[in-house]
Parts: C-alpha cells; structure tokens; sequence
C-alpha cells in the first residue's frame, strides 16, 4: 500500500468511524435501527480503491464504532458487522456484472437493501420466530431503497471528486 | 473525463430501484391478509380432520359414545349435537377467534381453530 493511499483510507476509515459514532446519538423509534451515513465512506473506497480496501475501512468502522460506543460484540454488533460485510459482497459483485451497468447510486442502495436484509433475516431467525417478518422485511427493504439513494449520491459527489484529482495528478 | 458520471442515474438504477420498491410495498402489503384460518378436530381416535373456517359445512365425527355433529359456517365453529351427557360442548355456542377451541371430554373431541391467539386470556 502506498503511503498516498494509506493516507486515504486513513481518512475514510476515519470518516466512517466518526460518522458512525455520530449516527447512534441521533434518536431512534427501533434499537439498533440507523440511517448508515456511514457507508458512504465504505462505498467510496469500493469505488475509489476496490474491493479489499472498501473490507478494510468497513471492518475498521464496525470494530472501532462499537468500541467506542461500548456495544462491542452484543447483538447490535453482530447484526451490523453480519448485514455489512453481505452488502459489500453484493455491493462488489453488482458494481461489475449487472447488464444494464449501475452508478453508484444503484449500487448504494444494493448494498442497504441487502444489509437490511440480513439483518432482518438473522434478527428474525436468533430472537423474534414469532413476529410477523414479511411485513417488517417490506419496511426494511423500502427504508434501505431511500436510504441507500441518499448515501449514493453523496458518495457519488465524493467518488467524482476524488477521481477528477487522481486524473489531474496523473496529468 | 469520461468517468467522471456517477452522479447521474442510469437505466439500471431505475430499473434496481424500482423493483426494490416493488419487493418492498409487495411484502408490506401482501403479509397483512393471512391465509384464512383452518378449523383442527381431532377425535379420540388420532383422526384429524382440517376444514378451512371459510366453508360452509356440517360434518359428523365418530368419538368414544357415538358421533359429534359439527357446523362451520360465516368463520365460525360449533357443536350443533354431541351424545355427552352434560351439552357444555354445545352450549360454548359458536367460536370465531384464532386460537380458539371447543372440547367434547366425554366423546373425545376437540375442535380448534388453528392460529395464535391475539390475547394472553380472554373471559367470557
């Protein structure tokens, strides 16, 4: 890893661990239920850097967020580390198959649909048989297309940007 | 210069996003109207005979003192005649909730209406 890069995913693991801390002190009507401001850093480093690199800032976000939250290794964690390491598979696997090629907007919203997803089938599967998952998939699956819309286009924003300065230095 | 557009939406965005919506509204909505619920009698014997509430039927079930007559019909269940020696079967009436069930102890046959019940109790 280049020192120029190394620097770069400093900053977006950074980034991702901040907003990630800010996040869980915004109210909330669901335990554990968040926006994810915070994969807006994870999707720009899957852009930006590739695949291994959007792992590495996601596992520093989801181990250095719950440490400092002090909710490491509780079912909220687990959920979270589970439903994000799902999305970026797919996230991954989508930005480069798919016929119809997607921005990173389709891509985003892949990826927290699918993180929702996740979360709801283990939720649903370790605690709660009992509860009703249909309806309860269908509001987490519309939550994640709105969400991941929004944390798209920013990361979209950002992923332009930071493309337009790696072209310039390269002249 | 040409990478620069990942702002802009592409087909396959749409296409990503309105489906997603679709799988979204489908599973909220589709889930909320459970599939009718089945009335469960079962008699002494082991034999379980499965009706779904919505029909109208009035069906006879042999137990241990001779056969049960028992009607379906509007979502409801009852006991219409029983050979017991008391009538509590018949005279619990008519049952509609999920949950709910009519037992016959003397003839052996219980009648239940399959589903969880919404309440931890409910009295008469």
């Amino acid at each position: 890893m280049k020192g120029r890069t190394l620097a770069k995913m400093g900053m977006l693991a950074g980034g991702a661990v901040a907003l990630y801390v800010f996040e869980a002190m915004l109210p909330s009507p669901v335990p554990w239920a968040r926006i994810g401001l915070s994969n807006i850093f994870v999707i720009v480093a899957l852009f930006v850097f590739g695949l291994r690199y959007a792992l590495v800032v996601n596992l520093v976000r989801v181990l250095a967020g719950n440490l400092l939250l002090g909710i490491l290794l509780s079912p909220g964690f687990l959920l979270s580390l589970t439903g994000s390491f799902v999305a970026i598979g797919i996230m991954g696997l989508m930005r480069l198959t798919l016929v119809p090629p997607l921005s990173v907007i389709g891509v985003s919203c892949l990826g927290a649909v699918s993180n929702n997803v996740t979360q709801v089938c283990i939720f649903a599967f370790l605690l709660a048989r009992s509860l009703l998952v249909g309806p309860m998939l269908g509001t987490f699956i519309l939550l994640g297309v709105g969400v991941g819309v929004v944390t798209g286009f920013v990361s979209a924003r950002i992923v332009d940007k930071l493309q337009l300065e790696r072209q310039s230095l390269l002249g | 210069m040409e990478n620069l557009q990942a702002t802009k939406l592409t087909l396959g965005d749409l296409i990503v996003i309105f489906a997603l919506i679709g799988i979204g509204l489908n599973l909220l909505m589709g889930r909320t109207q459970a599939s009718p619920a089945q009335v469960i009698i079962t008699s002494t014997d082991r034999q379980i005979t499965r009706i779904d509430i919505t029909e109208e039927r009035i069906i006879e079930v042999e137990g241990k003192l001779g056969k049960s007559v028992i009607e379906v019909a509007d979502g409801k269940v009852r006991f219409v005649n029983s050979p017991c020696p008391h009538h509590l079967c018949m005279k619990r009436g008519w049952i509609d909730m999920p949950g709910d069930w009519i037992a016959c102890v003397p003839n052996g046959i219980l009648v239940r209406i399959s589903g969880e019940s919404g309440f931890d109790a409910v009295t008469p």
